[in-house]
């Protein structure tokens, strides 16, 4: 993959990032080289096929149809559309927002913004720095979204990714999300696929949150059954914001979401739902992270996945009270269901307090569809297949049940529905 | 209606629990089951509903004609078998109310008749809600979830009213109920009475038959029938015990 890398580096027209910033960044993933399962953090997540593929960027793909079912109910749905990590522009709509707010591609963002959004570029902040480094090298666009003190933003803003019909595309956003003091907003990003070629995508997301700030994100990753998704979302909380995300991953051949925050200062809350569904032989890996650094911080967590098939799932979950963090109350969850005997799940909370006055809980469950529950149901003239359908979407809807906003809320329910009705339960 | 004949029955090859059970009930007639615990009244009311887990070793059981044992618990349940269940298991996600219609429904269809509405269902779910005497928030809550024990024998009633089953089987409906519950589970029990309807009620205690009044009444112990005879029957055990009758 070397020799593509550094060909595709000298290919690269026109970037947000210098020509010698790239090289260093290059540089220094080479030297580092893609995760290797001998490390704890990768040990069921396996990318070493990564070595010998070669993968291009694409520029200047032009789709005609939104390839998305999403409605919003009322009002202006604000939506920035990126195709291989590149902006489509008159497939995005930003309509009637605040002048004081930004809500822009990245690169159109730093022609008006660059100080700011560059001092953030520069400042992302992760102790594995490999993706950030291909990142950097590579990253083609994506949003940036910065929100003045006190502005609610309504309507939520869709973001949607896209990955197009060439085979072996590799694309890279980079995305900003600035909340400022007693903001609040809701996003939904969700990641496609036009067809069913072999893709790479890798997205980084800075997320900062100003005090008192509030943040919904939700998430769906639905792309075909031959891409690889990697994805790394940092979040730095600043004093009493809050921040919530839903996240709910269907496609992709391989996936991979590293979901870590960073609660800076005290009060600062956030709340994180996974949900997971895995068939034939999809890998699906959720490591989530949580460094509580000040007091009177709150944490809950709870991610659930269905598995069948081949498929094979991990769950991280880490959750690191430092110390003089004290009233920290911390709730981790991870519950799983096996629908077939080949299915696998993997599932690892981790807790490191170092701090003495602080209330934190961890359970992982892994298990089957419950077989009185099946009876009952079919003593009651329900097929089995009915039975277990009902079964399984009742237990994949208590996490569909957190999501708040309705339209998002209502456009993954039918999501999940439909993957698990076609390929779960036939 | 149904013939059992000569059943044996054991969980995964240890002991046998059902050993030898002969039983025959006619359209229209109500069956009392009594015995002490351990009996083996709950397995034969699990194996007559299709329950896994259990190997019947020899016997036969036809139900309407056709070989019980043979059919998948949904068959039976289409056919017009209904288990009163003891403990009624709570199921967290699936809603009471949507719960009911499509057991209802996946009835119909399999009898080949036309699904019930949204609308007509409802009235008739509401009828039979204020013969229970329960509230219509039951219809919005999860499937048996966080329902006291009282709430979910009117549940399983509520259910049984809603199938309208040929045959229904009571496995110790009366338990855990207070005298007032004790007499709406009553009521809605022979409301369904019909001289092409039976009820088997597999009770310990002889209360519940004060108010559902059976034609038989036959005495389970060690797996089988050691004795039948009519509603008085049960007075008798009530007054004696079941001590003497095993002795015999």
């Amino acid at each position: 993959m070397k020799q593509s890398l550094e060909q595709n580096l000298k290919q690269i027209s026109s970037s947000v990032v210098s020509p010698e910033n790239r090289s260093v960044a290059l540089n220094n993933f080479l030297v580092q080289g893609f995760p290797t399962r001998r490390e704890e953090n990768w040990r069921y997540t396996d990318l070493s096929f990564l070595k010998e593929a070669a993968f291009t960027l694409s520029e200047n793909t032009i789709i005609d149809r939104l390839q998305t079912g999403f409605k919003v109910g009322k009002g202006n749905v604000h939506r920035l559309v990126f195709i291989d990590a590149c902006f489509s522009e008159s497939l995005s709509s930003v309509k009637a927002l605040d002048e004081q707010c930004t809500v822009l591609p990245l690169k159109q963002a730093l022609a008006t913004n660059s100080e700011i959004i560059r001092k953030y570029l520069a400042n992302a902040h992760q102790e594995d720095t490999r993706f950030l480094n291909l990142n950097n090298a590579f990253m083609s666009d994506g949003y940036v979204i910065l929100v003045p003190k006190g502005m609610v933003i309504e309507n939520p803003i869709h973001l949607l990714f896209i990955s197009s019909d060439k085979d072996n595309v590799m694309s890279f956003s980079r995305n900003i999300i600035l909340a400022e003091e007693n903001s609040a907003l809701t996003v939904f990003e969700e990641h496609l696929s036009m067809d069913g070629q072999t893709t790479f995508a890798n997205h980084i997301t800075q997320v900062v949150l100003g005090a008192g700030a509030r943040l919904d994100r939700y998430k769906l990753q639905n792309q075909n059954e031959r891409a690889i998704h990697i994805a790394q979302t940092l979040v730095d909380q600043k004093r009493d914001s809050q921040f919530k995300s839903y996240q709910v991953t269907l496609g992709a051949a391989l996936s991979r979401e590293d979901l870590n925050i960073s609660q800076r200062d005290q009060g600062a809350s956030c709340a994180l739902y996974g949900l997971y569904l895995a068939e034939a032989k999809q890998h699906q890996d959720h490591h989530t992270r949580i460094d509580h650094l000040a007091a009177h911080g709150n944490s809950v967590e709870y991610y659930k996945g269905v598995l069948t098939g081949q498929a094979k799932g991990v769950f991280n979950g880490k959750v690191v009270v430092h110390p003089n963090a004290q009233k920290i109350n911390s709730q981790q969850t991870n519950k799983n269901l096996l629908l077939s005997n080949a299915a696998e799940m993997n599932t690892k909370p981790e807790l490191e307090i170092y701090a003495d006055d602080v209330s934190c809980a961890h359970g992982a469950t892994i298990g089957q569809v419950d077989s009185e529950s099946l009876f009952y149901l079919r003593s009651r003239g329900l097929d089995s297949v009915s039975a277990m359908s009902l079964l399984v979407q009742a237990f994949a809807d208590e996490i569909v049940e957190t999501f708040e906003h309705k339209d998002i809320s209502d456009y993954l329910r039918e999501m999940t529905h439909a993957k698990m009705s076609t390929h779960f339960l036939s | 209606m149904l013939t059992i004949k000569n059943l044996h029955a054991n969980i995964g090859n240890k002991k046998e629990i059902l050993t030898g059970l002969n039983l025959e009930i006619k359209s229209g007639e109500v069956h009392a089951i009594m015995g002490p615990n351990g009996s083996g009244k709950s397995t034969m009311a699990n194996i007559l509903a299709g329950k896994e887990g259990y190997e019947v070793s020899q016997g036969s059981v036809e139900f309407l004609g056709e070989d019980l044992l043979a059919l998948a618990p949904e068959e039976r349940a289409a056919k017009g078998l209904f288990l009163a269940f003891q403990y009624p298991v709570e199921i967290p996600g699936v809603n009471n109310m949507f719960f009911l219609k499509t057991a209802l429904n996946s009835i119909r269809k399999k009898r080949g008749e036309p699904e019930l509405d949204a609308y007509d269902f409802l009235k008739k779910v509401k009828e039979l809600l204020k013969e229970l005497d329960m509230d219509e928030s039951f219809l919005k809550r999860a499937l048996n979830e966080g329902f006291s024990g009282g709430e979910k024998k009117r549940n399983e009633m509520l259910q049984m009213l809603v199938l309208q089953p040929t045959l229904t089987i009571l496995d110790e409906t009366d338990s855990g109920l207070d005298i007032d519950a004790l007499q709406v589970v009553a009521k809605g029990v022979n409301s369904l009475r019909r001289a092409d309807r039976s009820i088997i009620v597999v009770t310990h205690y002889q209360r519940l038959l004060d108010y559902i009044v059976p034609d038989y009444v036959h005495v389970l112990s060690g797996g089988r029938l050691i004795k039948s005879g009519g509603k008085e029957l049960a007075l008798e055990l009530e007054k004696s015990g079941y001590g003497w009758i095993e002795k015999v």
